[in-house]
């Protein structure tokens, strides 16, 4: 093939393209204007975790399983203590309220020998307001024992006590806890070096 | 609109109307820049699209120095050499037989030819062939300027174009041959 062949065909293709012209199909103007304005999208639920990048449907599947996780946690929570309740009081030295002190539950678990059965269940802070609360209590019996704090000073002149104002757990008196939170005040018994009115 | 620059100006603030216009005065011209490119119509077709899309992304850095064809029909180009680099990935180049023997005169089957079957002669040769012959012939590049677009070397690029030349020339005997055999009517 010689030089001028050569040249005449490429001459002959840049005279027939030179200015080729063609309309393209509509599509593609179409296609171009959803990416340059692209139409806000109403991803539905399911269409969610099929359509998108894998990121994306990655990111979309865990926030579904963090809150399938989250709200199975709730329900445990909820069938463990939705059925517990509170215990609440305060506890007197005489007329006054008991100024620091600890208050201890105990449950009776066997009830053909309450007084022998019992075992340590809770333990609460009486304030300086003499208030005390036992939370998450589940439904059963109880003996409620306030032990005063020594450095409160009340400890001279009143005795650790079971509800109410009971020297020992044989006299104590039965909480049954069952479907409502409970209120109960408990009073010291008076120590022996206090005078009786 | 009255000009060219309030056009691109109105463009710039993603104006959908300003585009369409934009596209339309210049999607004919840009297909047929395309379809040189493309194995097919619908390759020509993505290449367009994409082609326009950097257009319009990049349509700040034009200068207003330059004719704005001129700086479309380059991104077009560079949109196929980009097509073309994607497609090396998955295709191997297919060997075409070197034609040895030119035994007619092929500028007369070359008269004979509509712009549909030029088309169709380069759109049968394989990618690489078709991206070279079209830089060097239409868009004018010389052989160094494509092995730095294409990153391959300067005497591949000839090498690819001389074949590319020869496969073309392969296409227009075998179409010589086929119109002879033609009963006359």
């Amino acid at each position: 093939m010689s030089m001028e062949e050569n040249h005449n065909i490429e001459n002959k293709f840049r005279e027939v393209f030179a200015g080729f012209e063609k309309d393209p199909p509509e599509r593609v103007w179409e296609g171009l204007k959803n990416v340059l304005h692209p139409a806000p999208k109403h991803v539905g639920f399911w269409s969610g975790l099929t359509h998108g990048t894998r990121h994306m449907r990655m990111v979309r599947i865990s926030s579904i399983a963090a809150m399938a996780a989250i709200i199975l946690f709730l329900l445990f929570m909820w069938f463990s203590y939705g059925n517990h309740r509170i215990i609440r009081g305060h506890a007197y030295a005489g007329d006054e309220r008991l100024m620091r002190g600890t208050a201890y539950l105990f449950r009776v678990e066997d009830k053909a020998r309450p007084f022998d059965s019992v075992r340590h269940y809770l333990s609460a802070t009486v304030d300086e307001k003499g208030s005390y609360k036992f939370i998450n209590v589940a439904p059963g019996k109880y003996l409620l024992r306030v032990v005063p704090d020594a450095a409160s000073g009340i400890s001279k002149n009143f005795q650790p006590s079971w509800f109410d104002q009971r020297e020992g757990p044989e006299e104590a008196h039965l909480i049954h806890v069952g479907s409502e939170d409970l209120f109960v005040d408990v009073h010291l018994v008076p120590g022996r070096n206090i005078p009786p009115r | 609109m009255n000009s060219e620059r309030e056009m691109i100006e109105l463009c710039l603030k993603n104006d959908v109307r300003a585009q369409e216009l934009f596209y339309r005065q210049y999607a004919g011209k840009m297909f047929g820049v395309c379809l040189r490119y493309a194995g097919n119509p619908m390759e020509a077709e993505d290449i367009l699209q994409e082609g326009f899309i950097r257009t319009f992304l990049n349509l700040h850095h034009f200068r207003f120095e330059g004719s704005l064809e001129g700086w479309i029909r380059r991104t077009m180009v560079n949109t196929a050499i980009n097509h073309y680099k994607k497609q090396l990935k998955f295709q191997k180049e297919v060997e075409i037989r070197e034609a040895v023997t030119f035994a007619t005169n092929q500028e007369d089957v070359l008269s004979k030819l509509s712009t549909e079957e030029l088309l169709g002669i380069i759109r049968e040769l394989p990618t690489g062939y078709r991206t070279v012959f079209n830089l060097y012939v239409m868009e004018g590049y010389t052989h160094k300027e494509i092995g730095d677009l294409l990153g391959i070397s300067e005497n591949t690029s000839k090498s690819q174009f001389s074949r590319a030349r020869n496969a073309i020339m392969n296409n227009l005997l075998k179409i010589n041959a086929v119109r002879k055999s033609e009963p006359i009517r």
